[in-house]
């Protein structure tokens, strides 16, 4: 059978159905995706590989709970991954890579490293995302990826940044509503 | 202000898993009775799905995905060894009752003396589980090492002593846990066992382990080498006497060059 061809909900089935090939094939799919995420909030190997494992566990035990129609299986898998990484970030208060003092926050985000061929989906999307993030002003962006990658509340960044509560609100939700817009627009 | 003006405020933090518990236990009470809000923080929903792509991509170490796929192989149960604290609770709950009497103490020395006899059972019970359980552990490690195993399997190549004999050697990622598997060697006499032999740049061998084989020919073996696979130079299994030899003494049946 070519597993390759399988869509994602397709292999969950499977996987609720008890056949354990299905968790290689997701593994091989998302492990990169999911420990790329985990390095870029711990920014520490050995906790991103551990948060990987504890990932796919979890998938493998809730894999039940999954219902393709509330969403795509990946957002299901990197929220669970998110909640990891960020819960873990802040019961060790490891310091993340894109830490405060620096001017461009977003630079390790932007510098690309090639792509394989059978990852060309993620890199689509993740063409998407960064292209977006460039389209949105620099103190819009690092207020987004503060709380998205370093698990900061909106008090957290004002008091990290020096600047008033009003102002990081307005930032992120201005950055967030023409990142909206510029993911609406088709691709050029 | 109202309270949705409020919190369309909080709603980019929201979505991103950025704001007070506090936030967001309002922000959940009002979300279900309000459906311009719902829509507000349903449209933020596709940057957050998007945003973990934008982490730089880097690739986990290979043998990771080995120890993702062995934690989540289904494992078996431990054997149930409540009975015993239970029978044991019980009695320790009737010798405090108040009630206790001299006929009761007959029938508790009575019970006692049966219940050492079901507790020796169970003890013999739960040493075969056990026995049971590292075998059934035994059995998954070796079909996770098959299943998983990187690369194509060495083939062992038959001697003329066991010429239909097919021997195949799978290696784990870091090459030292190998799951081999022998098909249609000689059945063995009684006492005698196949032995497994890593064979080392100096020609001095390390045993693999021992297996036997069924009325078809058929074994395997879970081997766990001191060194990675790579570092041997061949690979020999020869006939043994039950229990294994410190070093080979029968005839070699399969074998190859690594």
């Amino acid at each position: 059978m070519d597993y390759s061809a399988l869509t994602d909900e397709e292999i969950i089935a499977r996987l609720k159905n008890g056949e354990s090939w299905a968790m290689s094939v997701l593994y091989d799919r998302y492990a990169r995706l999911v420990f790329s995420l985990a390095l870029k909030i711990l920014n520490d190997r050995g906790a991103a590989e551990e948060t990987v494992q504890e990932v796919f566990v979890k998938v493998w035990k809730r894999c039940r709970e999954y219902d393709a129609r509330r969403g795509k299986f990946s957002s299901w898998l990197t929220g669970i991954a998110h909640n990891h990484a960020i819960d873990e970030l802040r019961r060790r208060r490891v310091r993340p890579s894109a830490s405060e003092g620096d001017d461009d926050a977003m630079d390790t985000v932007l510098d690309e490293g090639p792509a394989p061929l059978d990852l060309a989906v993620q890199s689509l999307e993740r063409r998407r995302i960064v292209d977006a993030l460039r389209g949105i002003p620099q103190e819009q962006r690092r207020a987004i990826e503060m709380a998205y990658f370093e698990g900061l509340t909106q008090q957290e960044i004002s008091d990290r940044l020096g600047q008033p509560l009003g102002t990081i609100k307005t930032r992120m939700r201005l950055g967030m509503q023409k990142l909206k817009t510029l993911l609406e627009e088709p691709a050029t | 202000m109202s309270i949705c003006d409020e919190l369309q405020e909080l709603y980019p933090a929201y979505v991103l898993d950025g704001v007070e518990d506090a936030d967001r236990a309002r922000i959940e009470q009002h979300l279900p009775h309000c459906a311009n809000c719902t829509r507000i923080v349903a449209d933020y929903r596709p940057i957050v799905d998007l945003l973990p792509f934008a982490a730089t991509p880097v690739e986990p170490p290979a043998d990771l995905k080995y120890r993702v796929l062995a934690a989540t192989m289904p494992k078996a149960r431990p054997a149930p060894a409540s009975f015993a604290a239970r029978v044991s609770t019980g009695f320790s709950n009737f010798f405090r009752a108040p009630a206790f009497s001299a006929v009761a103490l007959l029938l508790i020395v009575a019970l006692g003396i049966w219940n050492l006899s079901l507790q020796n059972q169970i003890t013999q019970q739960a040493a075969s589980n056990q026995q049971m359980l590292t075998e059934l552990m035994r059995q998954r490690d070796f079909l996770m090492t098959m299943s998983y195993a990187s690369g194509q399997p060495r083939q062992l190549q038959p001697t003329q002593v066991a010429s239909r004999a097919v021997g195949r050697l799978y290696g784990s990622p870091d090459e030292t846990t190998l799951a081999l598997i022998a098909l249609d060697l000689p059945t063995l006499p009684a006492g005698k066992v196949y032995q497994v032999w890593l064979i080392d740049a100096n020609g001095d061998r390390t045993s693999g382990g021992t297996f036997k084989v069924d009325d078809q020919g058929r074994g395997w073996l879970l081997i766990r080498a001191p060194k990675p696979l790579g570092s041997y130079q061949g690979v020999g299994i020869t006939e043994e006497p039950e229990g294994g030899s410190p070093a080979p003494t029968g005839a070699k049946m399969l074998g190859t060059n690594l």
